[in-house]
């Protein structure tokens, strides 16, 4: 994994779970400007997507802890079992 | 204060002296622990070239910890002025 990466070119990338689900495209990151630190994916759900399982903002995308987030590369891979069940 | 990124692209940033430094552009992100690394400011001010003993830039990277406050705007330490372009 590269050591720093720009964040618009994170936006728009798959995210895809750990168990090779494609969960949606990655469409915004929320970021806690205090202390520098991304705390959140938003993602714009694949059209097969269980939006029941996830937590979503109040346009529908998906909010993912950026504490799933296991690899960034040319997909973002996040942990299943880190994505909260609303 | 949590901010979405696309919000925060175009924010004008200012030097705490209050002299207009650019526009931030982008972040830049540690993808292991999510930590930002440094800001991207585009747009940046002819005078403000100067005081950094820069020709022509087409935009800095600056530390996160050369960031005071973001909020409608963003304010910079006076540590920017050992700040390196980018490219």
């Amino acid at each position: 994994m590269a050591d720093k990466v720009a964040g618009r070119d994170l936006i728009g990338r798959n995210v895809v779970s750990d168990r090779g689900t494609i969960i949606g495209r990655l469409s915004d990151i929320s970021v806690e400007t205090t202390g520098g630190k991304v705390t959140m994916l938003i993602v714009k759900p694949g059209k097969e997507i269980d939006v029941k399982r996830f937590r979503l903002s109040d346009n529908g995308e998906l909010l993912i802890p950026f504490k799933a987030v296991k690899a960034v590369k040319d997909v973002l891979i996040v942990n299943e079992n880190g994505i909260p069940f609303s | 204060m949590v901010s979405k990124l696309t919000e925060l692209a175009g924010k004008d940033v200012f030097t705490e002296e209050g002299e207009r430094v650019g526009a931030l552009k982008d972040i830049t992100i540690d993808p292991l622990t999510g930590k930002v690394l440094a800001i991207l400011i585009a747009d940046v001010g002819k005078e403000f070239f100067k005081k950094l003993s820069l020709e022509d830039v087409r935009g800095l990277s600056i530390p996160f910890k050369g960031v005071r406050a973001i909020s409608d705007v963003v304010i910079l330490k006076n540590t920017i002025y050992n700040s390196r372009p980018v490219e």
